[in-house]
Parts: structure tokens; sequence; C-alpha cells
């Protein structure tokens, strides 16, 4: 009980404290005008377009004398009038801003709990609520240590938002007042944080805002308007985020009196959000969002905020095959499809990438959680536990925690079973069913035993992608080929023995194919199969990675090549064929079998090693060499154009004559860009754009052995957040490759503080 | 208000159209009729819906996602465990949204929003659902417009998703939930309930009418009940022969025979055996799916020929589906599976 009731007053204060911002929005426009003055533009503006406050998990940190004066006020207001019932919500007299509405209302059904428990003494209703919100929601990180992404990661965008609204970085003392800051901070317009699902993107942009004291202003596209008339708004979503964001650098409508409008809030600093972007596939739609973001860019004033886009983008590891062939269909947009090239390859925008988050991190970030979860060590999962969904969640927090707390949902039922029993039955829900199947799932301490493979079993059902420990099995099964009558099979499940040796005995092979006989295989294809745990092509992937470690002789590998090929091509044909799933299992059982037929038996053990495909890390590094190829591309033109112009209005003599303009691709690749990188890094003098400058030359080395990364329990991204880079792969394009990550990382330092030193240079650009 | 009086009134019609063919002597489909109610009756996944269980007590459901091959009971665990978690509030607390219902962003924007800013007393720490099955056929827009709606209302409304393919769902709403894989049902499994069916409808049958059901269903159990039921219905037994006149599918004993044939190098009886299914009317299509369903359960076929079968009919599989699904496709196919068993110098001219 009392570590409940400890928990649950913490969380009563700030509750109460975010009440107090909630119920003077409703209240205000009936009680007094001038108190409201924090709220009033925020309502104005969510007039025009939707608008999302920071995120009050703790008391505001900008303290005001204004709205500690409100603050009291409302609370009188507040014991004045009695809080809302939870059935009714406020209804505002403009179209909300829809997030704060959700929260805003529970919120205050809380506050209404939080009385009836004053009053009964009754603590457990805490824990009911605690119960009704999503954990990745009631226990998201508060400060900025406490957020996952990596340390260098986080300080990039603080100083980014730091630059764009307050034009100089965020470690460096503030200019003089007299100097302009609007330099730097016209060519900081759009920041653009990439990367997979659940990472922390999000949540690190609003708390970094929060802690910088900026208003978020939230596009979202699921906002419908409702016009006055009562109809629904007809203009299309597109022609309104056009207007949305033409309106940037308008200063917030101050409602309130004279007075108050000289006050802090009303020079906030504002920053607009985009989460959720248009739909991008439909050409017309992408063509008016690029050129609402290019005059978004170009239009500056002083006033004007800067924009964050969010965008969440295919995870680059392991995952499915069949998701990289969907990335025509949507969904899939790399930056230069968001932004478009103008946007992209100019100076105004900054890209930020967030790659999926190590085991380690994300081991921590779960024990930060459990331990505010749950208060009592004893109720806790292992740390085994832990780890376990941290490895299995690859490298995606949001799933993480959703884990955990599906696991821990199960535990604490049981330890609560036990005091609702003393409380006796006043719940009419948990009767006898409930504590009785509580105790043959779980069983309270005499389970503690079997809980590791209990939880097992669950987190195998529970989460998703692929499950390395059952991807392991699967195959080694396939690669060590275990065969009837193999030497040292003492290990072996007799059980499975014996129901092979009754299997009937097959008809033998003609004279002509003994070659071909085997004894009979202990994988039991038409039960294997199921137990594959990702798709048939992704299987294939691992085992064409792994299978030459295995053989002993070249015709072995040229036989299973063969098959895997057949395999191949039975699964990507075409369409029709592609979707047929009688396709997928032909290539299944060819791959499987195949490598079975084609392994030596018994596979010799020289402690081989599962490698994880290659597959994967070349598909990431041809789309990152494809798309800076296009940036150079575009640059070039550009460029060129630039030359033409100058050189046509007889410019200054030190521009020589046009070059540049359009090059085919080939040429591009093979010749134009690595000249460009020699004389880059001879020279040092940066030529090619900041985007492509990842692009390098391929080692001299004839032939690198790769270090491959090894399957193991723990097949994750590396502890460092940065994959190690390859050299150039079969990405097609043959001598561009990537460069290991911390030189593009200095590049980057680079490239900033060139930005910070030479920013007259920059007003040259346009 | 919409959406839930239409779930309102599916239910009423369903139940209207059972009153209206009962009075006219018909029943309603046995899958309807036989659906489990109760997290309980689910047949197989026991792992999966064990853990559904615990989270229907719980109360405190996470978004999911649940995955699998068509008639594993996706659909009926959420509706389960919507009946568990919600019990009488179920209609109010239950907004379901099927591929045939429109749901494109307008719908995500509007109708979903609205159910999900709707009050709707519940019992204490649970949630209203939302169910959108088949939710891999939504377009990737509309899930993207889903997104939000999730996040913002994940404090009162719940989302489960139903599809068979859960890489079809984007990524951020696969971060967002819980994803639970369903496998394929065990014949085993798929017999108990079959055998409990009969028990009740009083339906008369043989072990290998039961065993025909299974085979051709392959583990969809939606199917197997729909056929042992229009079999029940055709014949009044269900027996091996019923139950493949029924399915309209080649006899599997007849393709089995083939290729005990092809195995043997006996060219011309197999062929005889293709010609007879070809004339019986069945699709080349029809015949080379049966011939690898049989090729792969085949107990006697030595594992290097399994896999050359395979392999030959799959190639024939995907000429037919390009387009050229001819009497001489599924020759050459048999003709190319004797070869392989009879002496290479036998076949020099």
């Amino acid at each position: 009980m009392a570590p409940t009731s400890k928990s649950f007053s913490s969380s009563s204060s700030s509750r109460k404290s975010t009440l107090t911002s909630s119920s003077s929005r409703s209240t205000s426009s009936s009680t007094s005008k001038s108190k409201s003055a924090s709220s009033a533009p925020t309502r104005k503006m969510s007039n025009m377009s939707s608008f999302q406050p920071t995120l009050n998990f703790k008391p505001s940190p900008s303290p005001s004398t204004s709205t500690s004066t409100s603050t009291r006020k409302d609370e009188e207001d507040r014991k004045l009038m009695p809080p809302p019932p939870p059935g009714t919500k406020p209804k505002p007299l403009v179209s909300p801003p829809k997030s704060t509405n959700g929260k805003g209302k529970s919120r205050e059904v809380i506050v209404v709990d939080d009385d009836e428990d004053e009053d009964q003494g009754l603590g457990s209703n805490g824990l009911t609520n605690d119960k009704a919100q999503m954990w990745t929601d009631l226990y998201a990180p508060t400060t900025e240590a406490e957020l996952a992404p990596g340390k260098a990661r986080i300080a990039k965008v603080k100083n980014w938002l730091h630059e764009s609204l307050f034009g100089y970085p965020f470690d460096v003392p503030p200019p003089p007042g007299n100097v302009n800051r609007d330099k730097l901070r016209k060519y900081k317009r759009i920041l653009f944080l990439s990367g997979p699902a659940g990472v922390g993107k999000t949540t690190t942009m609003r708390l970094l805002c929060q802690s910088l004291g900026v208003e978020i202003m939230e596009w979202g596209e699921s906002v419908e308007e409702r016009s006055l008339g009562g109809g629904i708004d007809r203009e299309s979503s597109i022609s309104k985020f056009s207007s949305f964001i033409s309106r940037h650098s308008y200063p917030s409508l101050s409602m309130s009196s004279q007075h108050t409008s000289s006050q802090s809030s009303a020079t906030k600093p504002r920053l607009i959000l985009l989460t959720s972007l248009p739909n991008l596939s439909h050409i017309p739609t992408r063509e008016a969002f690029h050129s609402s973001l290019l005059t978004f860019c170009q239009t500056f004033t002083s006033l004007s905020c800067p924009m964050v886009i969010i965008h969440s983008d295919a995870g680059s590891g392991g995952r499915a095959e069949e998701s990289w062939m969907e990335r025509d269909r949507g969904g899939r947009e790399g930056s230069l499809e968001v932004l478009g090239r103008e946007v992209r390859d100019g100076p105004w925008c900054q890209e930020i990438d967030f790659l999926p988050l190590a085991p380690t991190f994300l081991n921590k970030a779960l024990l930060r959680v459990m331990q505010i979860a749950i208060p009592k060590a004893v109720d806790r999962p292992s740390q085994a536990t832990v780890q376990l969904i941290a490895l299995s969640s690859n490298g995606d927090l949001r799933s993480a925690i959703n884990s955990l707390q599906l696991v821990c949902g199960g535990r604490k039922d049981a330890s609560k079973g036990k005091k609702r029993k003393s409380r006796g039955d006043d719940e009419e829900e948990d009767g006898p069913k409930k504590r009785g199947s509580g105790k043959g799932s779980r069983g309270g301490k005499g389970a503690k035993l079997d809980v590791s493979k209990d939880l097992r079993a669950v987190l195998d059902a529970v989460t998703r992608k692929e499950q390395s420990l059952n991807l392991f099995h699967a195959l080694g099964k396939v690669f060590y080929n275990k065969r009837l009558d193999d030497p040292n099979m003492d290990d072996e499940d007799e059980e499975v023995l014996e129901r092979i040796r009754k299997l009937p005995p097959e008809k033998p092979l003609p004279d002509h194919l003994q070659e071909f006989s085997r004894r009979k295989s202990l994988v039991q294809i038409e039960s294997f199969i199921p137990t594959i745990p990702i798709d048939a092509s992704s299987f294939a992937l691992w085992i064409h990675q792994s299978f030459l470690n295995y053989c002993n002789e070249i015709e072995e590998v040229s036989a299973g090549l063969d098959e895997l090929c057949s395999a191949d091509v039975m699964r990507t044909d075409d369409d029709i064929w592609q979707s047929s799933t009688q396709a997928i299992s032909y290539a299944l059982h060819l791959t499987v079998r195949g490598t079975l037929m084609s392994l030596p038996s018994p596979v010799p053990r020289r402690s081989q090693k599962v490698v994880k495909p290659q597959f994967f890390e070349s598909f990431r590094l041809e789309r990152d060499n494809t798309s800076a190829l296009d940036h150079v591309a575009g640059y070039i033109t550009r460029k060129g154009v630039a030359a033409g112009n100058a050189f046509a209005d007889g410019g200054p003599s030190d521009v020589v004559g046009v070059w540049g303009g359009t090059v085919n691709k080939r040429v591009l690749a093979g010749e134009l860009v690595p000249m460009m990188v020699k004389i880059q890094g001879l020279s040092g003098h940066p030529l090619l754009p900041p985007s492509a400058q990842s692009l390098c030359l391929p080692p001299y080395s004839t032939f690198s052995f790769r270090s491959n990364t090894e399957l193991t329990v723990k097949d994750e991204p590396d502890a460092e957040d940065e994959y190690e880079a390859t050299a150039a792969g079969d990405d097609g394009l043959g001598n561009v490759a990537s460069q290991s990550q911390e030189w593009d990382e200095d590049m980057q330092d680079k490239d900033k503080e060139e930005d910070w030193l030479m920013e007259d240079d920059i007003d040259d650009w346009d | 208000m919409a959406s839930s009086s239409s779930t309102a009134q599916g239910k009423e019609a369903v139940s209207a159209i059972a009153k209206h063919t009962d009075a006219e002597g018909y029943e309603m489909p046995w899958v309807e009729k036989y659906r489990p109610v109760l997290l309980d009756d689910i047949v197989g996944n026991t792992e999966t819906v064990e853990r559904l269980k615990v989270i229907a007590e719980d109360g405190n459901v996470p978004h999911i996602i649940i995955s699998g091959m068509p008639g594993i009971g996706k659909t009926t665990s959420i509706h389960c465990l919507a009946h568990a978690l919600l019990g009488d509030a179920y209609k109010e607390g239950v907004l379901e949204l099927n591929a045939s219902d429109e749901r494109g962003i307008d719908v995500v924007r509007n109708k979903i929003k609205s159910f999900a800013q709707r009050k709707v007393t519940l019992p204490s720490g649970r949630h209203k659902i939302i169910i959108l099955d088949e939710a891999d056929s939504m377009t990737a827009g509309a899930q993207q417009a889903l997104r939000r709606t999730m996040e913002i209302y994940s404090n009162t409304t719940r989302f489960a998703l139903a599809c068979n393919m859960s890489n079809k769902i984007i990524e951020p709403i696969q971060s967002r939930c819980a994803i639970l894989r369903y496998s394929k049902l065990r014949d085993a499994e798929v017999l108990k309930r079959l055998k409990e069916i009969c028990e009740m409808e009083q339906v008369k049958y043989n072990d290998q009418g039961l065993a025909a059901l299974i085979f051709t269903a392959e583990g969809d159990m939606r199917q197997a009940i729909n056929n042992l039921q229009s079999t029940f219905s055709g014949f009044g037994f269900v027996s091996q022969d019923n139950v493949f006149k029924i399915c309209d599918q080649p006899h599997p004993i007849v393709i089995r025979q083939m290729i005990k044939d092809c195995q043997n190098g006996s060219v011309d009886d197999a062929l005889a055996r293709i010609n007879d299914l070809w004339d019986q009317g069945y699709s080349a299509v029809d015949i080379v799916v049966s011939v690898f369903r049989v090729t792969k359960g085949m107990e006697e076929l030595q594992e290097y020929m399994k896999l050359e079968f395979i392999r030959e009919i799959g190639w024939t599989h995907m000429r037919i589906l390009e387009g050229v699904g001819t009497l001489v496709q599924l020759g050459a196919m048999v003709a190319r599976l004797c070869k392989l068993s009879l002496p290479p110098q036998a076949l020099k001219i």
C-alpha cells in the first residue's frame, strides 16, 4: 500500500499543476480576461490551426509572477466551481487542439478521482488510473538526461534549436546585443529528423523545446476544421497547410488587454512541428508541399519561427525483405521526397538522422521506467527479463516499453490479486475465476522458477520482428543438417529420433541417382517450416550469407546456390506470382530442402558462425549513396546554371567559363564525383555539397575481408549507436562508398563551425 | 453515433436473418454459429491466447496487431477479447471497421476520431476498442493518419488490428502496437473442433472424410467448417469422396497414384491419370496445386526426389500462372518427373 500512495501523491501534484492550466483555458472565457494572458494567444493559434503546447509532465519551466497568481486564482476558482463531471468535456467555441483536449480531459477525470481518494482514503484508484494509460505516455522522460538517444545527437538537435531561435549556439555566450542575430537564424529554417519508429525523435524534440521554453505549434494532418457555418471545411488539406505555414512570421495575436502583452509569454519563441505529413505519394500534393516549404525558407523575418519535420522512415537493420520491396508503395519516403530538392540542398535545411537504439541504451531506459512504474523491487521482473526485452525490440524503445508493460501487467496483477483477496470481493469482475487462473498462469512466488521460460514464451508471442533466438535455432537446424544415425547423437531428443525411425521406409533411388541418397533427415520439413520466425525471403538471405562456412567441397556450394537461385526466381518473378502464398512455399521448400540436400553429412564442426546478411547494410548503403549522388547532380546543375548566368551577364572575370550542367549518372558516379572527392581530399577545401560528404573513394586494397556481424543472441547494433560503415559493396555504383561515420561526424562539425564563423559567406548564397 | 449503431444494426441484421432463415427451414453458417465467444474456446495458438487472457483480466490492453493466415482466428480472438474486457458495454464500446467498410483517410479522420472522442461508460480501467479488420488493406495514407489518432486517444481508446501480413502495416504503427503472430492451426486442432461441431450438429462422418476436410482446408478453420457444412447439407454424410466432390478438387488419391507412377518411371500411366483429371474439367492450376500438396506430404518419396519434384512442380506452376495453363504443360511436367527416375542411358538415342 505504502509505495502505491507514494507514487500517487507525487503524480497528483504534477497533475494538479497541469489541471490549473487546462481549467484556466476552459473557464477563462467566462471568468476574467486578464488572468488568461498565457492561454489566450494559444487559443487564438488553435483557431488558425492545430496547436500543441509543451507536454506538461512537470510544472511549466518559465515561472512568471502572473502565472503564479493566476494559478492561485484558479485554485480558488476550482474550489468555487466543482470540477466538471467525468462525462462532460469542456466545449470550446473554436475547434480545440486535439491532443491537449484528450490529455486535458483525462487530467480532469483524474483530479476527480483524487478528491474521492482524499475523502475515502482509498489509495488504489491511483493505480487504476496508471493502468488506464500506456506506459509510453505515462513515463515519458522528463529531463534531458533521461532521453534515450545518444548524447551527441541530442546536443546537435539542441544546438540547432538554439541557433535557429536565438541566433547563436547553445554553449556559446550570447553575442553582444547589437549584433544582428538573424544572419544565422536565416539559414536555420528547417530541421529534418529522420529515423526508425520509436527511437525517441518526437520525445526529444518536445523535451528540448520545453527546456528551452519554446512553444510548439503542431500541424497535424488529422485535424479537420469545421467552419463557423457548421459544414466541413472543403479546403483541401494541402492548401490549409500552405496557408498555415505562410503565417509563420506573424506574432501570436494577443487577445488580452494592453498591459499583459509586454509579458514574457508574448515573446516566447515558437516552433512549427510537423509529425504527420500530407500524402506525399500524390504528386500534386507533394509539389505543393515542396513549394510551400520553399516559400517558408525563403521568406524570413526576425519574427519567423523555424520548422521541425519528424519523419519515421523504414528501419535499416534486420527488417523483412518484403518491406524493402514495398518501398515504392508509400510510407518509405526519404528526405528528398519529403523536402524536395531545392529545400534539401539549400542552405536552410539540416538533417539529423536518428539510429536504432543500442540495447544498452534501451536497457537503461527500461530500468528507469520500471523503477518509476513499480515501486516495490520485489514486483519487478528480473534484470534478465528486461535485457531480453531490450534485445528483442530491435532498437525500438516504444515497443520495448509496451512489451515491458505487457509483461509487468501480469506480474503486478498477481501481487494485487492477493491484496484483493484480503479486501474482500467488492469488485464484481475479479471473482474466483480470476484468482484461479492467476494461480495457474503465474502463481506468485511458487512460479518464480519457471518464470524465465514462461516469460520467454510470452516475449516470443508478444515482441515483434525477428526473434534472434528462434532464428538462431531454425538456422542451426538447417546448417547442421542432422540425420539419422549421425555420430554423436547422444544429445538428441530420443522421442524425435524414435518418431523418425518409425516413418515408413522410402523407396530407394534408382541406380543412377545413388549419389543423392541420404539418410533420413532429422528436420521434418512440414513441422519445421512454421517455426521459422521470419519471412521466407529473409530466411533465404540468412542461409545464403552463412551457407559457405558449412560446406566442404565447391560442388556442395554450387549445388546449394543453384537451389537458392531457383528459389529466388520463383519468389520474385512478377506481381501475380509474388502475391501467391503458393510461390512462397515453393521457394521455402526449395531453400530448406536444397540446402539440406547439398550440405555434407555430417556437417563438420569447425565452430562456424552464423552471420548476419550483408544485404540490409548494402541496401541501406545503396540508398544513401544514390541519394547523395542525386544531391551532387542537383548541386552541379545549379552551379552550372549560376555560372552560366554569370557568364552571360558578363560577370566577374574570375568565372572562367560555363561548367557543369547535366551529366549522365554513369559519368557522374564514375568520373566526376571520384575526382571531386580526390581533389577535395587533397586541397582540403570542400567541393561537394554537405549532403554528399559521405561519398568517398573505395579503399585501394583489392579485396578487403569485412568483419561480419555474427548472429548471437545480442544481434543488435553496436553499443555506440553508430553502424560500422563498410567498404564499397555491391551497390551497383562500384566506386562510391560510405566513409566511416567518425569522419562524417567531423565533417558535419566542421560545417557547423563554418556556418558559425563564416556566416557572411553564406549571405552570398542567394 | 453512426458507428455504434452500424455494429448494432449488424448484430440485429444477423439475428434477423437467423430468425428469417429459421422460419424458412435454413440455418445460419456454422462458421458464425460456432464462432467462439470466450477466449477459452479459441482453438490453437495456445500461448498467445493465454497471453490475451491475462491481458483481458488485467484490463490494460496495449494496442495490438494480430497477424496470420486467413481462418486461424484473428478476428475471433479480438472479438472475444473485446467481449471479455467490456462485457455488456460491448455494443457501445467497440467500433469495428472492416475492409469492406470505407476506410480512407476521411474515415480515419472523422469516424474513428469521433468514436474515440465519444464518452462511453465502461468498467473502470477499460477502454473503448476500435477493431480494424484486415488492416493491411488500408492505404499508407490512412495508416499515417491513424498514427496520430492512436497516440492522442490512447488513454481512452485502444486499437486492435488484424492483418494477414504485419509488414504491410507501416512501421510507426507497428512500433505503437504489441504484435501477436498467429501460426497456422495444427491438423489435430482443426480435427478436434470439427469433431465437436459434428457432435453438436449430429453429422455422420467417417475418419477419411474429416481427414479430407483437413487436407483441403490446409489449416484454415473457416474453410474446414464451411466445407463440412456444405458436405453435410449436400450429401448428409462426410466421407472422403463427398468432401472432394464438394470442394471440387482433384482427388488426392488419384494424384498420389500419379506421383507414384512418376517415381516408377511409368510415363504412360501417369499421363493417363492426368488426362483423366483434365477430362473431369479441373483447371491446370487446380491440378498443379494438388500435386504440390500431395507431393510434399508423401513420405515414401526420397528426400532428393522430393526436392526435384517440388522444383519441377514449381516451374510448371509458374508457367501456368503466366498463362499457359494447358494440358501440354501438365504432360511436360509429368514427363520431366518420370525422366528423373529413368536411367540416363535409356534416354539416349
